[in-house]
């Protein structure tokens, strides 16, 4: 039996009837959850950012420590966005 | 990144050639028209929800979005976050989190059966697939409804029970060693 055969007849058995929706149920509002992921990505300008820390915190800390603050701040906040977007999409 | 799947044709008792591909304006303009009514139609959870804007593909880094074809017409879609999120069978490795995975709903179970089979399984095993190319060796987390537990514990993902962070959706993720079984099953070209 062939590579293909094989991985069609497991995948046939695993599934059996079986939902296998993953995420939010977000049903017929995919419109809505991508404009949300958009605006969660676009959320913070990270040159912005860096200018700020530069001029605050440019003696103290390195650059390396300035890109990980603004990377790691930049991470939250999307996440945050992400998990707010998530909780009125059920809500 | 893109690839040649094989998916199953129920009535026809026929294995069929799909194609894996980026999301495009041409998926979600099947969503709007062919998946759409039949949700609004169902007794999804959340009906209630008001449509207020237009979709568009997102440019989103973090973010890989797939769509499956076939005939034409969308079968499936799915979500990929490839950066943000940690292992917790492994002690925060980075893994890819499926933040979206749904099959259209006539390939969905129902009394009448759904179209084509073996969607869901398709996009799944393309995940690991992208795991194991961004080097996280098939480490795959995801969030799941609980109609969909039977499934993914069947995959034999860990189900690591309610996150309250996720509105208590079970948190499941896959080992790289029940990875590397499932895509030794598989034969994707690309």
């Amino acid at each position: 039996m062939s590579t293909e055969q094989n991985w069609m007849n497991w995948a046939l058995q695993v599934e059996d009837d079986f939902e296998i929706s993953a995420g939010l149920d977000i049903g017929e509002h995919l419109g809505e959850y991508l404009t949300q992921l958009a605006e969660s990505q676009n959320c913070l300008n990270k040159e912005k950012l860096m200018a700020i820390l530069q001029e605050e915190l440019g003696s103290v800390l390195s650059q390396d420590d300035l890109e990980f603050i603004a990377s790691e701040t930049q991470s939250l906040v999307r996440e945050r966005i992400h998990e707010k977007s998530q909780s009125s999409a059920i809500a | 990144m893109k690839a040649s799947v094989k998916i199953f044709h129920v009535k026809n008792q026929q294995v069929v050639n799909a194609d894996l591909i980026p999301i495009s304006d041409k998926h979600l303009a099947d969503f709007e028209t062919f998946w759409k009514p039949r949700l609004q139609a169902s007794d999804e959870q959340d009906s209630h929800w008001e449509w207020t804007k237009k979709a568009s593909v997102p440019r989103a880094p973090s973010y890989e979005l797939y769509a499956l074809e076939c005939d034409r017409i969308t079968q499936g879609m799915m979500i990929l976050e490839i950066d943000r999120y940690r292992s917790r069978l492994e002690n925060g490795r980075g893994l890819v989190y499926v933040d979206f995975l749904a099959v259209a709903p006539w390939n969905r179970p129902s009394p009448e059966g759904p179209m084509y089979k073996a969607v869901g399984t398709a996009l799944i095993t393309f995940a690991i697939q992208r795991s194991i190319d961004l080097e996280y060796k098939g480490r795959l987390g995801l969030h799941a409804l609980s109609k969909a537990h039977g499934f993914y514990k069947k995959l034999q993902l860990v189900d690591f029970g309610p996150d309250p962070s996720k509105q208590n959706l079970n948190y499941f993720e896959l080992s790289v060693k029940t990875a590397t079984d499932i895509i030794s099953k598989s034969d994707f070209s690309r």
